[in-house]
């Protein structure tokens, strides 16, 4: 999966370039974000801008990126559509990831 | 299923008339057929203007189901195919499924309880929401098993909060 990555202040900012994270993509979403977090910053910021779409598959697939940076970093997500924010908030994932509106919030501090 | 006359919508005839098949296709069960099915579902629903939210629930639970039956149901069993049918009726949209896999365990539909999530970092949840997705966006739902066929039949109305 295509990856756009950016450091911004203290984050490192992660944009898959997909409409979805299914089923159908969710190891290829593993490995790219594997791949994109070997080091850097502690702060992964998971922007979902692009994401139209997010099944129990993908949503799995985000749990496991998390998990895999280890307890001593984090991932936050932002810029999520109401579709995939609807997955978030319904799996109450929501209580589990710290979500930002957009981009700038993430990167500003700013929780919404 | 009821098959009672539905009022059409004013931007179509206003008589009453039978509901309205919006989808009726049978696909490979495989993740990439999945994709595109869900995709022409979500397309054909827009057409007949239902609303964002109706959508969006129909992808969703589409979505779990199809993955599921492709994972489990037809595991092991080499290609199988998926048989969807989508109607709009008064109230919103049914949608039957046809699949030749392996029955649900129990023939009934798992519980679909949300998984915990008062746990470790280490051990939070990367599956086991499926169901638990399927049940949330439905507002009717049925599975039999009737010889070597699954019958799964997913009932969507407006809700009218959301």
């Amino acid at each position: 999966m295509e990856l756009n990555s950016a450091k911004t202040g203290e984050a490192h900012v992660l944009t898959p370039i997909a409409d979805r994270i299914d089923a159908a993509s969710a190891i290829q979403f593993k490995d790219a974000i594997r791949a994109a977090t070997v080091d850097g910053p502690a702060r992964i910021v998971l922007d979902l801008g692009h994401v139209k779409f997010v099944d129990s598959s993908g949503l799995g697939a985000i749990v496991a990126s998390m998990k895999h940076l280890g307890a001593g970093r984090k991932m936050d997500l932002a810029a999520l559509n109401p579709d995939v924010d609807k997955v978030f908030r319904l799996t109450r994932m929501d209580t589990v990831f710290t979500i930002y509106e957009d981009l700038d919030a993430a990167t500003g501090q700013v929780s919404t | 299923m009821s098959q009672r006359p539905v009022v059409m919508g004013k931007k179509t005839a206003s008589k009453n008339v039978d509901p309205i098949t919006l989808y009726n296709f049978t696909f490979p069960a495989e993740q990439l057929a999945v994709r595109t099915a869900l995709a022409d579902i979500r397309t054909a629903l827009e057409q007949a203007l239902l609303d964002s939210d109706l959508v969006g629930r129909v992808e969703s639970a589409l979505a779990e189901l199809f993955n599921n039956i492709v994972k489990h149901a037809y595991a092991n069993q080499g290609s199988g195919t998926l048989k969807c049918t989508v109607t709009k009726t008064a109230p919103g949209v049914v949608v039957n499924v046809i699949d030749h896999g392996k029955a649900m365990p129990g023939h009934t539909l798992p519980d679909g309880d949300l998984p915990n999530l008062e746990v470790g970092f280490s051990d939070l949840p990367e599956g086991g929401f499926g169901w638990f997705i399927i049940k949330s966006q439905t507002d009717g739902l049925s599975y039999e098993r009737e010889g070597a066929d699954n019958y799964t039949q997913l009932v969507f109305e407006v809700r009218r909060n959301a």
